[in-house]
């Protein structure tokens, strides 16, 4: 046993004897690993963030998220659904609550930015401000409210305050610009934090009213959130679709509704995130592949010298399988080394450097260099491959060689 | 007959056979080494005294013939078996063969590792043996810091460490200035007088005037006078 931990020592010391080896090798291993690392630390955050978007996170988070988004359709286009319908579906048994919502992409100052504008109901927005903090957290001033006949308030994400020349509270935003083109000269209320996901880094909150007011859609949504009691969604959205289908208002008749389940989109979103997640696993068995080829030839680097190291071993009395015993605690512990860094690099690449190029893989429209905070979760468990996948790594790569050289005779390895 | 500790018969050493760059580095080889003696392999360069030490010394297996350690026939052992009987010997190679930056003491207890000696058992049998080869400066200097003779007593300090029943040195001064190869024709004599078996393989005049037994190697043949 003390013999057996002698050896196991001496595996460690060896990574010293032989660093250009060691290095050559972690350095590899760490190239194999850092790309599927921080792709897999992506595709993690993303879900995690979509299932928070979707509500499918916390109860609390859950209770802000509609059961059912209602649009309207007009010779199968998506059009504004006009607000009267929301008042009989507000008096359908088991609905809790409609919210109409407006949606609208606008442009911004000078720079052209491109930007979401998302109007709801002050209680609403305060409603959201309050408790869903990863969602809308204030990080300045105070939500909007609308005062009639002045200037719309808005808040809006902090990454587009900077990318504004730096808006601050209370400041007049430069022109708005709508797809319609007119033009309005709104107040920013507040800001707030916008790095925390991709899908909040362009958007501006504002009251409903003022929504309108911009897009000048007077009695217009763009779909209403319906919110329902426990395991009615269901009963509900047949009901929408039967009576508005079936409606004689004139409003009603010339809109086709269409419903869309929470559920829907919860079904929906893993599977697109795992699609890529499944490229990107082809990607890494080919790396893996690579990353054994690239092993094989670094462990090229200094192979005359580690095939004379085990002749003089073996010359002075080492036996074979002490050998090995050495040799597989050096890849061992190389692996571990090689993976913890990997694991760091991949850590940092994520926190400071933002996923560089990497994110661009994963998230639509994100260019090299991402504007965001890319959201990101390195769990235990690719951790815990990494380190597997590491050892396997090193360990195959030395291990044939070691072995060819351990039953060598001595005269012949040192040669 | 007095059966040596070592024995060899038809001793016989073909490197890559049947092919055409075969070549017959020894050709049957029988002699006897005494248990005890300074025995010196004599020879002109490329007559087999390295080949002959590497099969008496366990570290090759002869193409045909015998060699017999104490009561072992070397040929008939495991690779297991070949390990533990080298741990009867003490090599010292022609070119040190120390292990690169491990210091001196490191490097000579290095055999002993898998015996599960402890660090400080093994830094004090260093320190004794470094000692007595007048390197207990040295202990903690990787090899590339040592100059030849110094890296020559510690490949000797780690053939004896083990206390072994022989050692085999190649040409052990032949890397050596005329001081040093002095001194250590003291030190194998030395070591000999105290009883350990020595196979030397040398042309230097020093070495073969302490031996007690010279064999003389032609094109890897023993000469009949020296057998
Ligand atoms: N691994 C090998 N492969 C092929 N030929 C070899 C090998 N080792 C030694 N030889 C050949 O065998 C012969 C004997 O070599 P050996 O090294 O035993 O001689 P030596 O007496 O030790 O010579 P030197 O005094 O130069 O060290 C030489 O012709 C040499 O070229
Ligand atoms: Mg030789």
């Amino acid at each position: 046993m003390s013999s057996l931990l002698s050896i196991a020592r001496t595996g460690s010391a060896a990574i010293l004897l032989s660093p250009l080896r060691s290095s050559v090798t972690v350095m590899a291993v760490i190239a194999v690993l850092v790309p599927y690392l921080v792709g897999i630390g992506l595709v993690e955050g993303l879900r995690q963030e979509s299932r928070i978007a979707i509500g499918a996170g916390t109860p609390a988070e859950k209770e802000l998220l509609p059961d059912l988004y209602v649009a309207a359709n007009q010779f199968g286009r998506r059009v504004p659904i006009p607000l009267e319908l929301a008042e009989p579906i507000r008096k359908f048994d088991g609905v809790t609550r409609v919210i109409p919502r407006i949606v609208g992409r606008i442009t911004l100052g000078k720079e052209n930015v491109e930007a979401v504008l998302v109007g709801m109901p002050r209680e609403e927005l305060q409603r959201r401000g309050s408790s869903i903090q990863r969602l809308t957290r204030l990080i300045d001033g105070q939500l909007p409210r609308s005062q009639h006949g002045e200037a719309p308030q808005l808040v809006i994400g902090s990454g587009l305050a900077r990318k504004l020349d730096n808006l601050q509270v209370g400041t007049v935003i430069p022109p708005i610009f709508r797809s319609g083109g007119g033009e309005k000269t709104p107040r920013i209320t507040g800001i707030f934090q916008s790095e925390i996901s991709p899908w909040q880094s362009q958007m501006i909150l504002t009251t409903f009213e003022s929504a309108a007011e911009i897009f000048d859609q007077r009695g217009l949504a763009t779909d209403l959130l319906v919110f329902c009691r426990q395991g009615q969604p269901e009963a509900i959205r047949s009901r929408i679709l039967q009576s508005l289908t079936g409606s004689s208002t004139k409003a009603a008749a010339s809109h086709q509704p269409s419903v869309t389940s929470r559920t829907d989109l919860e079904s929906l979103l893993p599977a697109g995130l795992g699609h890529r997640e499944g490229v990107f696993n082809l990607l890494f068995v080919i790396a893996f592949a690579i990353g054994i080829l690239v092993i094989l030839v670094t462990s090229g680097f200094g192979r005359p010298e580690r095939r004379r190291e085990i002749g003089i071993l073996k010359a002075t009395g080492w036996q074979t399988d002490e050998i090995l015993i050495r040799s597989l605690v050096e890849s061992l512990l190389l692996g571990l080394v090689s993976a913890a860094v990997a694991i760091l690099v991949a850590l940092a690449w994520l926190k400071w450097f933002n996923g560089f190029w990497i994110a661009g893989i994963f998230l639509a429209g994100v260019e090299t260099q991402p504007a965001i905070a890319v959201p990101y979760v390195l769990a235990a468990q690719p951790a815990g491959l990494a380190v597997l996948v590491a050892c396997l790594l090193v360990t195959t790569g030395s291990a044939y060689s070691t072995w060819r050289t351990a039953v060598t005779p001595p005269a012949e390895a040192m040669r | 007959m007095n059966r040596g500790l070592l024995e060899t018969e038809s001793l016989s050493r073909t490197y890559h056979p049947g092919t055409s760059s075969e070549v017959r580095a020894l050709s049957d080889v029988s002699l006897a080494i005494p248990a005890g003696s300074y025995v010196v392999l004599d020879g002109p360069s490329g007559s087999g005294k390295t080949t002959l030490l590497s099969l008496l010394g366990a570290l090759d297996r002869p193409t045909s013939g015998r060699v017999r350690f104490a009561d072992r026939n070397l040929e008939d052992c495991s690779d297991v078996e070949l390990a533990r009987q080298r741990r009867r010997m003490g090599f010292v190679f022609q070119d040190f063969s120390l292990i690169p930056r491990l210091p001196t003491w490191e490097n000579i207890t290095y055999p002993q590792i898998p015996r599960g000696l402890s660090a400080a058992k093994r830094r004090q049998a260093a320190d004794d043996v470094l000692s007595r080869l007048g390197l207990a400066a040295k202990a903690d200097t990787p090899p590339e810091e040592l100059s030849g003779g110094e890296q020559q007593r510690v490949a000797v300090a780690r053939a004896l460490i083990g206390d072994p029943e022989v050692i085999f040195a190649d040409e052990p001064t032949s890397n050596l200035d005329r001081r040093a190869a002095a001194e250590l024709a003291a030190i194998l004599q030395e070591i000999n007088a105290a009883g350990t078996t020595l196979v030397v393989s040398t042309h230097d005049t020093d070495l073969k005037e302490s031996a007690s037994l010279v064999f003389l190697l032609e094109d890897g043949r023993l000469r009949d006078d020296t057998a």
